[in-house]
């Protein structure tokens, strides 16, 4: 998109009508992407590997920052979002992009962070032996609004974890850190650790698995 | 302006329900709501919806909505935007782009891999390593040259308005800033970096900056000789031909002034009003209001004793305008009150009633008199 806008001079002579247009009582908000999209185009066109370590310093940030409040975790997010630049780059997709940067990264990250709950949920559904089906990969929401729906249960899963049980989950599972340095900051047994980690986990699942589940299998059916 | 547009649409859509609603039965009736609702997805309603705060139903109009490519790439733009605004943790960048270039380095060497060299004759060898190192010496004096040459251009970006324009952009950080009319702010095109959020300002603008977990200080930088240094506060900056000021709202920042190859200090609380007139001669005094300073973001004037001058310079560095007045006394007269005026022709009426002067617009110019009737 061209933002007529932004190319005007500063001359003074440049507009004779007393009457300077306006953008309304507003002062609009504009957050001005387009033309770092066309910006970022043209560096991908002239050298990808360059092109596509611009396009990680644009985007890298927010796309972490959703991915997290799926995965609940700095490491599994900033993994899922680096594949996703690792597969761009390899597959040659730039290439052959016709929407935004924005549109194409937004949307396989959040595709991505869809299938990795969903390849858990259904992980532990076999080894509880609750389920038996053949792994596909299924397709991914149709409603742009279930992936919101999707993140938010999260949240509101681990929000309603007893909270000593949360720091404990919100220590290993967002920090990343070791049983053993849980153990040693919070005074408890690692054995402890594990045991509240397990039950989070399995109270998380829960909670999802009644809501999701269904339309993870039947997303594999259909 | 995708938010402008989306605006208009939902007017439109408005007015023309309003008129099906009268001219038809009520069958169309039943129809309306859904048309109304549908193209009042707006970016208040979205970030409501990212933070979990929609309907059934209004998810579902969202889903609606978004199934328009163009609405889905604004759905990315205001997603981008929300998560820019309220991050949820500092992802660590750096360590990602080293990983994306060991990455690299693997991709190319696997790709090499897969076409094993042949042992060709010794002669051959040099000759091709020769030839290898000589292409590859020359590319990088060409790039070398071509990255010296377009670096600012590369590393920085514009970010203005037009005469009569004010507008509000948000930076990478989560700060935004309003600049005022005739303005500009350069700003890193790839973010700020780990240590200083530095950005230029050549005019006027309001910032909001935001406090960074890594205390990261934001520094405005002017074409006068003073920079402004913040963590986290909301202060108006304006920096002209004709002077310059500060007026801060909230929090602290501190004014680092340059003069004689010394740098001098001064530390700003609320209220707290600095300027500094054409020859960088500092004053500094409490302002009662410093809403005074930041009323053009509503295109509000406030004036306390304002000259004729003033206002002139208000026309010319905000509308473009060149202003003639045919008697210099006439500069001194004083306006005080508030007006809010969405063009220039409200500043030039109000100098018209208030003040009892002859406003005569020529192609170029305008020239302010007496009026003598």
């Amino acid at each position: 998109m061209t933002q007529p806008e932004d190319v005007q001079t500063n001359s003074p002579f440049r507009r004779s009508s007393l009457s300077p247009q306006y953008d309304g009582p507003h002062a609009t908000v504009q957050p001005l992407l387009e033309s770092d999209e066309l910006f970022l185009k043209q560096a991908i066109e002239e050298n990808p590997d360059k092109g596509i370590e611009l396009l990680y310093r644009r985007y890298f940030q927010p796309l972490c920052s959703h991915a997290i409040k799926y995965v609940g975790s700095k490491t599994v997010a900033e993994d899922l979002v680096s594949d996703v630049f690792y597969d761009f780059y390899r597959t040659t997709a730039y290439a052959a992009i016709e929407s935004s940067y924005r549109y194409y990264l937004f949307r396989a990250v959040r595709n991505r962070a869809f299938s990795h709950i969903k390849s858990n949920l259904r992980r532990a559904e076999l080894l509880d032996g609750r389920y038996e089906g053949t792994c596909s990969h299924g397709q991914s929401p149709e409603a742009i609004s279930q992936f919101e729906e999707l993140y938010q249960d999260v949240q509101n899963a681990v929000n309603s974890l007893p909270i000593s049980r949360r720091r404990i989950y919100m220590m290993s599972r967002f920090e990343g850190r070791k049983y053993q340095e849980i153990a040693d900051e919070l005074e408890v047994s690692v054995k402890t650790v594990e045991v509240q980690l397990y039950r989070a986990n399995r109270f998380i699942r829960m909670l999802l698995r009644n809501k999701w589940l269904p339309f993870f299998l039947m997303s594999i059916l259909g | 302006m995708a938010a402008i547009l989306s605006d208009v649409h939902t007017w439109l859509a408005f007015h023309l329900d309003y008129v099906v609603g009268e001219l038809f039965n009520l069958h169309d009736l039943v129809v309306k709501p859904i048309e109304i609702m549908n193209s009042s997805v707006t970016k208040e309603l979205l970030f409501r919806h990212f933070t979990g705060k929609t309907s059934a139903i209004q998810k579902q109009l969202i889903d609606e909505w978004a199934s328009v490519k163009a609405n889905e790439e604004l759905y990315y733009s205001w997603l981008e935007e929300h998560e820019t605004m309220h991050p949820e943790y500092a992802a660590d960048l750096e360590r990602a782009i080293t990983r994306y270039h060991n990455f690299l380095k693997r991709n190319k060497n696997g790709a090499s891999n897969e076409t094993p060299e042949n042992t060709p004759g010794k002669d051959e060898t040099t000759w091709r390593r020769f030839l290898f190192t000589a292409v590859a010496a020359s590319i990088s004096l060409v790039m070398l040259f071509l990255g010296l040459r377009s670096s600012q251009v590369w590393k920085y970006r514009t970010l203005s308005t037009g005469y009569g324009q004010t507008r509000t952009f948000h930076l990478s950080d989560g700060s935004s800033v309003t600049l005022n009319a005739n303005s500009a702010l350069k700003i890193p095109r790839w973010g700020f970096g780990k240590t200083n959020r530095s950005v230029f300002l050549e005019g006027e603008a309001a910032f909001s900056v935001t406090h960074t977990l890594t205390n990261q200080k934001f520094i405005v930088q002017t074409a006068k000789q003073f920079e402004i240094e913040v963590l986290g506060t909301e202060f108006t900056v304006f920096s002209r031909e004709r002077g310059a000021r500060v007026a801060l709202n909230k929090g602290k920042v501190q004014i680092n002034l340059h003069r004689g190859g010394g740098t001098r200090k001064m530390i700003m609380k609320p209220g707290d009003l600095i300027t500094l007139d054409k020859e960088n001669q500092v004053k500094k005094k409490s302002s009662l209001q410093p809403d005074t300073h930041a009323g053009w973001q509503s295109h509000r004037y406030v004036f306390d004793q304002t000259s004729l001058q003033e206002i002139i310079y208000i026309l010319q560095e905000n509308h473009g305008m060149i202003v003639e007045v045919n008697d210099k006394n006439l500069l001194s007269l004083t306006v005080t009150g508030t007006l809010t005026a969405d063009s220039a022709d409200h500043i030039l009426e109000l100098i018209e009633t208030v003040l009892g002067l002859r406003i005569t617009k020529g192609d170029q110019q305008i020239l302010i008199s007496q009026n003598n009737q």
